[in-house]
């Protein structure tokens, strides 16, 4: 069947990697600010170690968040940066999920 | 889920974690107006010569003191954040007009203090350049309550301008409207400390 365009669903059109509730916390956090390590992410999505570095590694897959591991004072110290590929997907989601909410009539 | 994700209060919410959630700013100003408190106190114990680097020697144990708290205390319970360009930017233009305020609050008081200043209205009375002052502290500290949302920062404004004019007034000693600003602004730091620890317990990164 031909798929009517349409009837193409804006929702659809969402980037899913962003969509998700805690990456979508993470981005809006890494976006606000130059860099953050995983402590103050942390503390400031309320996610757990496991889920936090699980979601940033998708989003760093995807290139969207650039990470720097170092070692201090023998603790292990991670910093993330929101790339400038994922500065625009974070934009264009942000666009398109108010054009989603807020429909021109 | 909700598209209307609110950038600035997020920015703003991360500024306020990293600089006031420990209560250091609060501590070393209230440190700073107890200190002031004191001056006349200390000017009678060591003289008029020597009550200066007295109190710039204090001053700079405070400072050291908020450094090291930052530097060792804070960052393994709340961790470290870089913040962005445009909020620098804006922090660097506040910081700018507040020294500008400062440095005219500083003018005022000194030139009043020499009888230099120029000659007020009829109706401001005996206590023009007091009100002038309270003034210009009030809205350095208001604004900064406005902007970053830190709703103490207006008691502390109402606080420490009431302190120029009540100091004029008041015949008792000189330094009690700051020992009484200064002391409820270091409790109040206090308390944001003691919560803060409480709250963020030091933490690293599980592997």
């Amino acid at each position: 069947m031909v798929q009517d365009r349409e009837n193409t669903n804006p929702v659809d059109e969402l980037d899913q990697l962003i969509h998700t509730p805690a990456r979508l916390n993470i981005m809006t956090q890494l976006y606000v600010v130059e860099s953050a390590d995983y402590i103050f992410l942390r503390n400031r999505t309320g996610l757990t170690w496991g889920n936090l570095s699980a979601h940033i590694s998708k989003l760093a897959e995807a290139g969207y968040v650039k990470v720097d591991k170092t070692i201090i004072n023998k603790k292990t110290h991670t910093v993330a940066q929101m790339t400038g590929k994922g500065r625009t997907a974070f934009e264009e989601y942000r666009d398109k999920m108010m054009a989603v909410l807020q429909p021109e009539d | 889920m909700n598209a209307k994700i609110d950038l600035k209060q997020t920015e703003k919410a991360s500024f306020r974690l990293a600089a006031y959630a420990d209560g250091t700013a609060d501590l070393s100003l209230g440190l700073v107006f107890l200190l002031l408190g004191l001056y006349p106190l200390t000017r009678e114990l060591f003289g008029v010569y020597w009550n200066f680097p007295f109190f710039l020697l204090v001053l700079g144990a405070i400072v050291a003191a908020q450094v090291w708290v930052k530097k060792r205390l804070t960052p393994s319970r709340i961790g470290i954040v870089t913040l962005g360009e445009r909020f620098k930017k804006r922090s660097r233009l506040a910081l700018l007009i507040t020294v500008i305020l400062l440095i005219l609050t500083t003018l005022t008081w000194v030139g009043a203090a020499r009888g230099t200043f120029l000659s007020l209205p009829a109706w401001m009375g005996r206590y023009g350049v007091e009100i002038i002052v309270s003034l210009i502290v009030l809205a350095i500290f208001w604004g900064m309550a406005y902007s970053l949302e830190l709703q103490r920062y207006y008691l502390y404004g109402v606080l420490l301008a009431a302190g120029f004019p009540l100091q004029a007034i008041l015949p008792v000693y000189d330094g009690l409207p700051w020992l009484v600003a200064g002391g409820i602004i270091t409790a109040v730091g206090a308390v944001l400390m003691a919560r803060f620890l409480k709250q963020y317990p030091e933490v690293s990164e599980e592997e």
